[in-house]
């Protein structure tokens, strides 16, 4: 019979490390399963010497294991040797194919037929899934590699990509350059990965650069007796085919784990990919007895995993432990000066806050943990009107004042909350709130929110809702109660469209009006046969009034200059809007009058128009502040990259070389202060923020994940290593090389030498919020060729300049 | 020819062999050559093989580092066994197999880039041609440097290389430091610029100046005013060197009128001159300096007399009437009447600058003759020579009664002499003939001095001696010899105009007139450096700076001098 | 869009460098007649003064420029004053001369400066001409752009040459490698064309816009009686044409970039130079007082 054991823990991570060794130092039997040949695959398959961080550096350690931050392999020398010390039971090479079971009796059945009994199982397999592999006996010889750290440093070698999707074709491309790579594909064609990609590879394929064999599939790897050298052997549609290579790069994918847990009978709120199984506080999924931990559970830090992997086994054990947690959430309720104890406290906030009712406590406790509780003094200002900041707050106790435009200020009760605008859309705030009496506050940072708004419905239908009727009430009927707005606002629509999609169309029937929620749109009318931008309108705004109000057709397209999210009032319901107040009708009609000329005279020059139309082509609907290049002054000079990188360790941010150019208006690739960045989208650390003059920056805890320099689409944040201060300016003048050219960025990598100290983080422009001066690209252009504008001022300019 | 090829990359397990026909074989890095090889440091086209009466010929084209057996070849005939470099790749000649005539062996270290980057390539700036901007600043100032500062440093410092390097054509001296010529008068000094410029950084030195300028004189006493040392003053001050083009000179009034403007302030009580700070609008009325004579002391003595004194008078204790000689219709001369002019008195010096003094034997004596006897025309009395005067006239008509047969009639007649025999009187005789020469010279030396002859022009004050004999004397005359001398002028410019455009004498009846032009009648023409429509007059046009009277400058540096004269002053 | 460093702040400099010039030839001309005007005078000595710390705050402009934390005034603005104060120079050098020129350094150090002054003047020309120039030559495009352009017309090229005859292909390939930009700063500096072909029967010939090689394609054109490949040498020449078109546009971008940027090869060594011998010239002066 085979042995029970009381605790089985599922994947050698930090969590599952952490875990095993608690059950191990409190001696209760216990196995951990490791599906990959070594413990902390992730860490193990990070570049060599990378930093590992140990964020948040608030956070205490709690565990059996050792960590602090350092290189990979200092790291894993600790926890090799933690693991020897404390004698845990591992099972490497154990992928866990199913469990079943009930709490006390699991049984775990692994993907080599053995069998694990178990009282309890602790999951800590994190969220990367199972890379594919070859599937061969070779997988994890030296030749084989699953990533691709730097293609440039590797040169002169034969390669072979095995894979079809992007990083398969993304890593050929980068190789080919400096090697003979050959693509492997298992179908006869492309078409996996993104059509950039395919085009790419097809031209390199038809070019000559890469060969790609289709239809193939490795069969063997050998090495050859020089050792630096293999053979790998294919099966072809022509049969067997063997090649000799340097290295084998497979990128195969992997697979996403959800399916594996929802398997176990774990359940997940919803079908959203990035939501997260329901949990108690004691990491307990839906299935009793089955425990959950680390990133799966939503932690994706180690130290927090780490902690948690400690945490569980005292639960399993039924200790009274309170989370590592504690101490700093005990902190920060101490300003409301309650003797309640901490879990007291938040099931308080719950309940007060309906918003927050429906949200799993574990999850609660963990956006808690992030936010900031309040007590401000009667009076005080929470935040003004037009500030960029972009937290949520929720009403715990006493009142706030909302100021409105009209002077009037709304109040808001206990259980209420505010902020919401400025969160959803990214833009400033609307309007300055002061705190009322006896006023405590909860704040939440827009990251904890939005992470909180994908995984629980709940809030975010409540929020939208408070949000289509705060927004009409804002923009239309200050004067009416919320009651008396209800009706419209349940009947308005949230609609939401793609960058380019047309919201209406000149001639069509005028049957809403569209209050833009986020992103922004342009106003395009047909001239001579083509569609020409008149105007630019942010969120905030809205559009289609003219049709409601003067005609009964659209007079101009309206399009989507970026992802945008209108709330649309209908045609009858816009009528009682308008008939239930004497004043909107005169302010609309003002406001139509105005735009009216503004089309009038913009339309007129169909260079304004081209110039519009280009500056929203590129990306410019979003953004709050964009760098232009005037090409008639531009003397290439670059004492613009030269400035950013000498004020900011050694790297520009900006690329004048990049970026499109249209008439004389060029620009180059640097951040432009996305309404909602799209870097700040997936920030482990939070470490992206949004300064109080709308400068979206990268804070000091940037943990290097790259996250965000995938996700701007505008290709302005690159990794780089700090760099070191170049020579003095007196020395640079008189012997030269003083003054660091800005690095390319194939350059900035690997370049900068001592790569075991520090790791690469990701930069981007902060507009030189630190400095006195302003942005110093445009300080430091000697013919006034660069400028930062805001769309506004640019829309401004243009016309001025061509009418 | 017919050649076996054989090639192999560094990481192909064997060679693949192949067959090339053809004249030249041609290997480079381009595709188009026949032995392509894909490294950077090979040319596109790096060599060719032919064949040459059946021996194999390697040529180098171009300049490409080609190596045969380690050796760098240009070309040259190939045996089996030769080894060739070039880049990465070696070919070897391999012993020739059948049917071929020649055999090759080409390897290559590695593989080179797949396409040529015709970017890399750019010479992006003028820097790759080895001109760049910090080296070309560098050769410049470098260059600047030595030959401009350097070289003349070495002079100006060591006093050993100073004539070396001055002597050597090629190499710059302090010449470079140079503004601008010397003065014509200063040439001599030629190029050696120590010999003024003594010490560096020190400005050139008075006493430099002095070493050869040893009579100049001061500019004022030096112990009435031992600090007018003119201060920060010096001889360079005025006198400007280096100029082109060249004016030794400063004439800028300024330097004057910086002291002069406000003379009492500056001078308080040492001066008695009036300030002036420009000559047409506040220049002070012209002094004369008078010579008056001082009874007491039987002497003259020089008073300044401005002209602007309503009763100033020449005091030269002479009668002169300008107006009855200068008379259009002629004065009595001494055979008829003759029409004069100034210049039959007065008489240009030497130079032009200044008229002789009036003399009266020159000048007078043509008409005024000093007879005293009609009888005797030709006979004259001494000039200036009053008190002989009467003891001639006696001795003269001593001899006329006592020895002279040409005695006037009626004379007392004495006894015929007999010849060979002295002529001897009477005592009585003797007596009474010099009696009555006595009477006769004191009779006519009262007409002289009193009606005719010495009264014409002089005052001639009558006494009685002891004796009861009178007496006369002519008072002292002593004519004005430079009427301004605290200034120059120059008549020789003035040359053009007539004497009475400036000297009113036609119009003088008397000696006390004083006919010096005044302060107005300059300013006719003369005006300050402002004026539109006068000549531009500045301080030095008349006053000389060097005052003559002062004593020479040498070995008395101005500064010096107070401290030891004056050593009270604070 | 923006405002030029020429019109900086409604041409402020200008209007200063005006009044500098104004005034110094006000009291130039009001300066004492009875001497020789020279650089010895008191007006001279003021204007010598002006003109040297003048010079020093000109070339201490590249110090400003890189100077990039520094927020003294904007480097536009500097440039603005540099500009216009830096032909002021030329009016207040040569009052301070009192033209007065002779084989030494003084005269050196007044010709060095206007050296660096007319450079100057030819930087703002080409300042105001070039860059407008460069954009239209390039429509739009920066240089790697052009060069991607460049490669993306390669590729094409290669892959239909891959169709041809091998001695064909052979002679596109080459010509193709064989194709030059700049093979000296010279070459580049007047566009110059050194691109050449190694045909089989003519050897090594020079390949000036393509046109050797395009000759040959013809030739071979005419003498084939290949449908096919007709077809391809003819969509081959078409490709031979715009990537000669292409290259001469690239050609003239690195020219106009260049020409941009070449009087800046007299104008900072020669600051430097005339600093150099400014410096000589006053110790000069001083050493001989």
């Amino acid at each position: 019979m085979t042995k029970k054991y009381e605790i089985a823990v599922v994947g050698a991570g930090p969590g599952g490390l952490s875990a095993a060794a608690r059950a191990a130092a409190l001696g209760i039997s216990h196995v951990l399963l490791e599906k990959s040949s070594a413990i902390a695959a992730t860490i193990h398959k990070y570049q060599k010497g990378k930093h590992v961080m140990a964020e948040p550096s608030i956070l205490p350690l709690r565990s059996e294991m050792p960590f602090a931050q350092g290189t990979r392999e200092k790291v894993l020398a600790e926890w090799h040797q933690s693991l020897r010390e404390h004698r845990i039971n591992i099972q490497l090479g154990a992928e866990v194919t199913t469990i079943d079971g009930v709490k006390g009796d699991f049984r775990i059945r692994l993907s080599n037929e053995e069998q694990v009994l178990a009282e309890n199982v602790v999951l800590g397999i994190g969220v990367q899934g199972n890379l594919r592999t070859l599937g061969l006996a070779a997988d994890d010889s030296t030749f084989v590699e699953y990533q691709l750290d730097d293609p440039d440093e590797i040169q002169n070698e034969m390669i072979l990509v095995v894979g079809a999707g992007d990083a398969a074709i993304e890593n050929a491309i980068a190789l080919s350059k400096q090697n003979k790579v050959t693509i492997v594909n298992r179908r006869d064609e492309f078409t996996r990965a993104k059509e950039g990609n395919i085009t790419q590879i097809q031209d390199a394929i038809s070019a000559g650069d890469i060969s790609c064999l289709f239809d193939s599939q490795p069969i063997g790897i050998s090495p050859v007796d020089s050792g630096s050298a293999c053979v790998v052997t294919l099966s072809t549609a022509e049969g067997e085919v063997a090649l000799s290579a340097n290295r084998v790069i497979a990128r195969l994918g992997a697979i996403p784990p959800r399916g594996l847990v929802e398997s176990f009978g774990v359940t997940f709120p919803s079908e959203d990919p990035s939501s997260l199984p329901v949990l108690s506080t004691r990491y307990e999924s839906s299935v009793p007895g089955l425990y959950i931990i680390g990133a799966l559970a939503g932690y994706p830090l180690i130290k927090q995993a780490m902690n948690q992997g400690y945490e569980v086994i005292d639960y399993i054990q039924g200790k009274p432990v309170q989370p590592a947690d504690h101490d700093l959430l005990a902190e920060k309720f101490h300003v409301l000066g309650v003797n309640n104890s901490v879990d007291e406290v938040l099931a308080m906030m719950q309940e007060k806050i309906r918003l927050f009712s429906d949200v799993n406590p574990l999850m609660f406790r963990e956006l808690i943990l992030d936010s900031l509780v309040h007590k401000p003094n009667s009076g005080e200002i929470i935040f003004r009107k037009n500030d960029y900041t972009n937290s949520f707050y929720a009403i715990l106790r006493g009142e706030v004042l909302i100021k409105l435009e009209s002077g009037e200020a709304i109040t808001s009760k206990q259980g209420d909350f505010f902020g919401e605008l400025s969160l959803l859309s990214g833009r400033r705030r609307s309007a300055t709130v002061l705190a009322g009496d006896n006023c405590e506050l909860v704040e939440i940072p827009r990251r904890c929110m939005n992470k909180l708004l994908n995984s629980v419905p709940s809030v975010k239908q409540v929020l939208d809702e408070t949000f289509v009727l705060r927004a009409i009430q804002g923009r239309f009927a200050p004067e009416l109660s919320i009651a008396e707005l209800q009706p419209i606002a349940s009947s308005a629509l949230i609609n939401e469209y793609q960058a380019g999609e047309a919201i209406f169309n000149e001639g069509d029937d005028a049957d809403a009006l569209h209050l833009i929620r986020s992103g922004s749109v342009s106003v395009l009318k047909t001239y001579a046969g083509k569609e020409l931008p008149v105007s630019y309108v942010s969120a905030g705004n809205y559009v289609g009034e003219m049709g409601l109000l003067g005609g009964h057709k659209r007079s101009a397209t309206v399009r989507a200059s970026v992802k945008t999210q209108t709330i649309s009032v209908n045609t009858y319901n816009f009528k009682r809007l308008l008939a239930s107040n004497e004043n909107l009708k005169t302010r609309l009609e003002e406001v139509m009058q105005s735009r009216l000329q503004d089309n009038l005279s913009r339309q007129s020059s169909e260079e304004a128009a081209g110039v519009l139309d280009f500056l929203l082509r590129q990306g410019l609907g979003e953004a709050t502040d964009v760098l232009l290049i005037n090409k008639s002054l531009c003397i290439n000079c670059d004492n613009c990259e030269t400035a950013c990188a000498q004020t900011h360790q050694g790297t520009s941010r900006l690329n004048r070389q990049g970026g499109a150019i249209f008439a004389e208006v060029h620009v180059p690739t640097s951040c432009r202060h996305c309404e909602d960045p799209h870097c700040m989208k997936d920030c482990p650390p939070d470490a992206i923020q949004r300064a109080p003059g709308g400068e979206v920056f990268i804070g000091d805890n940037c943990i290097g994940c790259g996250n965000c320099e995938q996700n701007c689409p505008y290709d302005v944040i690159q990794m780089a290593y700090p760099s070191t201060e170049g020579k003095g300016f007196w020395r640079a003048l008189f012997f030269g090389d003083a003054v660091p050219k800005p690095k390319s960025r194939t350059a900035t990598e690997g370049e900068t030498g001592d790569t075991s100290a520090a790791i690469k983080k990701a930069v981007k422009c902060d507009m030189c919020k630190d400095l006195t001066g302003g942005p110093a690209c445009v300080r430091a252009c000697p013919t006034g060729a660069a400028s930062r504008l805001a769309p506004e001022a640019f829309v401004q300019t243009i016309s001025e300049r061509y009418l | 020819m017919r050649l076996l090829i054989k090639t192999k990359l560094k990481n192909e397990e064997s060679f693949q062999e192949r067959t090339f026909l053809g004249a030249l074989l041609r290997l480079g890095r381009a595709s188009d050559q026949d032995i392509v090889i894909e490294d950077e440091a090979v040319p596109l086209s790096c060599c060719e093989f032919s064949l040459d009466a059946g021996e194999l010929r390697l040529s180098v084209l171009g300049k490409p580092l080609v190596f045969l057996n380690n050796k760098k070849t240009l070309g040259a005939r190939l045996r089996p066994g030769d080894k060739i470099n070039a880049g990465s790749c070696q070919v070897t000649v391999l012993e020739p197999v059948d049917g071929y005539d020649a055999a090759l062996a080409v390897f290559t270290e590695r593989r080179g880039r797949k396409t040529t980057e015709l970017q890399d390539s750019l010479r992006e700036s003028l820097a790759t041609t080895g001109v760049s901007k910090r080296g070309l600043s560098w050769l410049l100032v470098a260059g600047i440097l030595l030959t401009c500062l350097l070289a003349p440093l070495l002079v100006v410092l060591e006093p050993e290389l100073r004539e070396p390097i001055r002597a050597a054509v090629m190499i710059p001296d302090d010449g470079v430091w140079d503004s601008g010529p010397l003065h014509n008068a200063h040439r001599t000094i030629g190029d050696n610029c120590s010999a003024c410029h003594e010490t560096p950084f020190v400005k050139v030195q008075n006493n430099t100046c002095l070493n050869c300028h040893q009579q100049i004189t001061h500019h004022a006493s030096m112990f009435r005013f031992p600090d007018v040392g003119l201060g920060e003053a010096r001889c360079a001050t005025c006198h400007v060197e280096h100029n082109n083009p060249s004016a030794l000179i400063n004439k800028d009034s300024r330097g004057c009128t910086n002291c002069h403007g406000d003379v009492a302030t500056f001078a308080e009580t040492k001066t008695t001159l009036a300030p002036v700070s420009d000559f047409e609008f506040s220049h002070p009325e012209f002094k004369v300096s008078l010579q008056v004579y001082d009874q007491k002391f039987a002497g003259w003595n020089t008073q300044r007399v401005s002209l602007s004194e309503t009763n100033k008078q020449d005091s030269s204790q002479l009668k002169f009437p300008h107006d009855v000689h200068l008379n259009p219709e002629g004065i009595e001369g001494r055979d008829a009447r003759v029409v004069m002019g100034c210049a039959d008195c007065h008489q240009v010096e030497m130079g032009g600058a200044s008229y002789e003094p009036v003399r009266m034997e020159k000048d007078c004596s043509g008409c005024h003759q000093l007879t005293f006897d009609t009888d005797f025309p030709k006979r004259q009395l001494p000039h200036g020579e009053a008190n002989l005067l009467v003891p001639i006239l006696e001795e003269f008509y001593a001899r006329q009664t006592l020895v002279s047969q040409d005695l006037e009639p009626g004379r007392p007649t004495f006894p015929a002499q007999r010849p060979g025999k002295v002529t001897r009187m009477e005592a009585a005789l003797r007596e009474q003939a010099l009696v009555m020469a006595k009477r006769k010279a004191r009779s006519t030396a009262e007409m002289i001095f009193e009606e005719t002859t010495c009264a014409i022009c002089h005052d001639v004050t009558r006494s009685t001696t002891d004796t009861g004999q009178p007496s006369w004397t002519v008072l002292p005359v002593k004519l004005v010899a430079t009427w301004m001398p605290k200034s120059i002028f120059d008549h020789k410019p003035h040359a053009d105009q007539s004497c009475g455009d400036c000297h009113q004498a036609k119009a003088s009846a008397v000696a006390t007139d004083i006919l010096m032009p005044t302060l107005a009648s300059c300013q006719s023409c003369h005006g300050s450096e402002h004026s539109r429509n006068k000549v531009i007059s500045e301080c030095i046009d008349c006053h000389r700076f060097h005052n003559p009277n002062q004593g020479l400058m040498r070995g008395r540096e101005f500064s010096s001098l107070p401290t030891v004269l004056n050593g009270a002053k604070p | 869009m923006t405002e030029s460093f020429l019109v900086h702040r409604s041409m402020r400099w200008l209007r200063w460098a005006s009044l500098l010039v104004v005034l110094s030839i006000f009291g130039y001309v009001a300066q004492d007649p009875s001497v020789d005007p020279n650089g010895g005078s008191p007006v001279g000595y003021a204007l010598g003064g002006v003109a040297a710390i003048m010079m020093f705050w000109l070339i201490w402009l590249g110090r400003r420029k890189r100077d990039y934390l520094s927020d003294v005034g904007t480097v536009k603005g500097w440039t603005s004053a540099h500009v216009y104060l830096g032909v002021a120079l030329i009016f207040v050098a040569t009052l301070h001369t009192g033209f007065q020129f002779g084989a030494n350094v003084h005269t050196l150090a007044y010709i060095l400066m206007l050296l660096v002054c007319l450079s100057g003047i030819y930087g703002v020309w080409a300042y105001s001409r070039y860059p407008l120039r460069i954009n239209e030559n390039s429509r739009g495009k920066m240089r790697a752009a052009l060069f991607e352009d460049l490669k993306e017309e390669d590729r094409q090229i290669v892959r239909l040459s891959n169709q041809l005859g091998e001695e064909v292909d052979k002679v596109i390939r080459g010509a193709l490698e064989r194709t030059e930009i700049g093979m000296s700063y010279f070459d580049q500096l007047t566009a110059k064309d050194r691109s050449s072909v190694q045909l089989p029967d003519k050897g090594l010939c020079s390949n000036r816009d393509m046109k050797t090689v395009a000759e040959y394609l013809v030739k071979h054109l005419q003498n084939g009686d290949n449908a096919d490949e007709a077809e391809a040498l003819q969509r081959m020449l078409t490709l031979m044409g715009r990537r000669a078109r292409l290259l001469s546009r690239i050609r003239e971008d690195v020219r106009l970039t260049e020409l941009l940027r070449i009087w800046l090869i007299v104008h900072i060594p020669f600051a430097f130079a005339a600093l150099a011998a400014v410096t000589i010239h006053i110790i000069a002066v001083f050493i001989y007082w």
